[in-house]
């Protein structure tokens, strides 16, 4: 399973970090694990591009980013993040979990 | 860019275990061995199955697996018992 926590200060996405392993198939074949890999590293190079609000953690097998005071432009990009994972969430449950926490 | 993307980034590292189903028995080969109307020696195996499906009738023993066999030679002959029930009995030809 994935996990995938979200954290909300004041209604707006303040980190979203990704964990586990999908193993949904053998390494290689994972499909899920693909479509959470491209969406995750996706949106760290759009993050990294397009704002200078987000931060960065990566280690093995998790991926965190991060903003302190979100901006519009850090915010869109963390929200469209969130909405590509739920859709994937939606459809593989049994492989991905997203939790949303206020902070 | 910042990211070289790894496509199984989220991947677990061994191979999944594989499923514990997958195992299946060879088929029984059960049912009709002998069609109605065939000639069957005493002896010789007429209906091969689990429980009762088919009863034993005239001329005709029940193995303790349930197969049926003919106790005479004979036309085999498949008949209705009962409402819902069936037998086969074997008779005997006129010399």
């Amino acid at each position: 399973m994935i996990h995938i926590e979200v954290r909300k200060h004041g209604g707006k996405i303040v980190s979203l970090s990704a964990s586990g392993h999908a193993e949904a198939a053998d390494k290689g074949e994972d499909l899920i694990c693909a479509a959470v890999s491209a969406i995750l590293f996706g949106l760290g190079n759009a993050a990294d591009e397009m704002s200078d609000m987000i931060g960065f953690e990566i280690a093995e097998n998790q991926f965190r980013m991060y903003a302190g005071e979100p901006d519009s432009t850090a915010e869109t990009i963390l929200q469209t993040g969130y909405y590509q994972l739920k859709t994937v969430e939606e459809s593989y449950s049994d492989f991905v979990e997203i939790k949303t926490l206020e902070v | 860019m910042k990211f070289t993307l790894d496509i199984q980034f989220f991947a677990s590292k061994k191979g999944v275990s594989s499923t514990k189903n997958g195992r299946d028995s060879a088929g029984r080969r059960l049912g009709a061995k002998k069609a109605d109307g065939e000639f069957a020696s005493a002896g010789s195996i007429i209906y091969r199955q689990r429980g009762s499906r088919i009863y034993a009738g005239k001329n005709v023993g029940k193995g303790g697996d349930d197969t049926l066999f003919a106790t005479a030679d004979g036309i085999v002959k498949y008949e209705r018992l009962g409402k819902d029930k069936k037998q086969v009995s074997v008779y005997p030809v006129e010399a």
